[in-house]
């Protein structure tokens, strides 16, 4: 049977488990607090620098990858954004750059990827994607496309 | 509560030279350890030394011998001198040596050498209060928000209080015996 010291004593090291959960509590806390400002400052700081788009990959065979939101620099063209999104084959010629693949898909016959932009519905791409500059919120597709 | 007539202060009678000598040593005790240990931040054996001077001798030796330590470390110290905090800390270190001499004759200690708990609550409950009364000092003069200071102190006073819980807990019995013996030996 334990005296009345004794649980004296227990209650008292109890009050200091408790002290240091209580300062650890507060510091963690303040440590959480302090990081979230900073991150929410940081996210401040690259609205500043970069846009966000929408980029949807159709590889023609009812497989669709949509990478929303994706963070591109200011002033980034859409092969840019895209190769940020995906692993892209790129043949370059005097006439710029063309995409010959995304992802490992593409080189078959008479299908080719093509790119379009949503406005009031989608609309195909008129100029090479290197020279598609791209603004916040713009919304892009890359579509497997066969001819034959 | 211990049958005070356990003792040290009733079993062995400390002459006036036997207690400066003590408190001579307990000082440099205390000063070379916390040198040798600079670069544990707030982990020192001065706290202990401290408080057991105030159990062996009495609350204003001990006392006296906590404000010297600082005295000297606080003003030789590689991390700057500041007066406030000089002050603070002096004044905060007394606090170990009085409770060393208030639990005197409240607590019978360092019959056995084998840790006990209620010096590990003790030191820790001491050393939370030397903590917040000196980072509370320390955020004034900093200039900074007291919240703000003893908030960011918080680690390094739980280091302060965890490790000085185990020193009080294992340290101090086998240094109040060795004390005792090394007195009863001069008798």
């Amino acid at each position: 049977m334990m005296n009345q010291d004794t649980y004296k004593w227990i209650a008292a090291a109890l009050f200091c488990t408790t002290l240091i959960a209580g300062g650890a509590t507060i510091y963690l806390n303040n440590q959480v607090a302090t990081i979230r400002a900073d991150y929410q400052e940081t996210l401040g700081e690259l609205d500043m620098l970069t846009i966000k788009v929408n980029i949807k990959i159709d590889y023609g065979n009812e497989t669709v990858q949509w990478y929303n939101d994706t963070r591109v620099p200011v002033g980034a063209n859409l092969l840019n954004a895209t190769a940020i999104t995906a692993e892209l084959d790129i043949t370059t010629s005097t006439f710029g750059a063309f995409v010959s693949g995304i992802n490992g898909v593409g080189g078959d016959a008479n299908t080719w990827w093509l790119w379009e932009y949503y406005e009031e519905g989608w609309m195909p791409g008129m100029v090479g994607a290197e020279q598609w500059v791209l603004h916040n919120g713009d919304t892009v597709a890359w579509t497997y496309t066969s001819f034959s | 509560m211990d049958d005070p007539s356990n003792s040290l202060s009733a079993q062995t009678k400390i002459n006036p030279t036997q207690k400066a000598t003590i408190m001579a040593i307990m000082t440099a005790a205390a000063v070379a350890t916390n040198y040798m240990l600079i670069g544990a931040i707030n982990i020192k054996f001065m706290d202990l030394i401290v408080f057991t001077t105030g159990y062996v001798l009495g609350p204003l030796p001990g006392a006296g011998v906590g404000a010297m330590v600082w005295a000297v470390y606080g003003t030789l110290n590689p991390y700057g001198f500041s007066l406030p905090v000089l002050a603070a800390t002096m004044l905060g270190e007394t606090i170990y040596g009085y409770a060393g001499g208030a639990i005197r004759n409240r607590m019978n200690v360092g019959m056995t050498l084998k840790p006990d708990i209620r010096l590990a609550v003790i030191g820790f409950m001491l050393t939370f209060v030397y903590d917040l009364f000196t980072n509370i000092v320390s955020a004034i003069t900093a200039g900074v928000p007291i919240m703000i200071g003893l908030i960011a102190g918080v680690p390094f006073s739980l280091v302060h209080e965890v490790s000085n819980a185990a020193f009080f807990a294992f340290g101090f019995p086998p240094l109040v015996r060795g004390i005792r013996q090394v007195l009863r030996m001069n008798e």
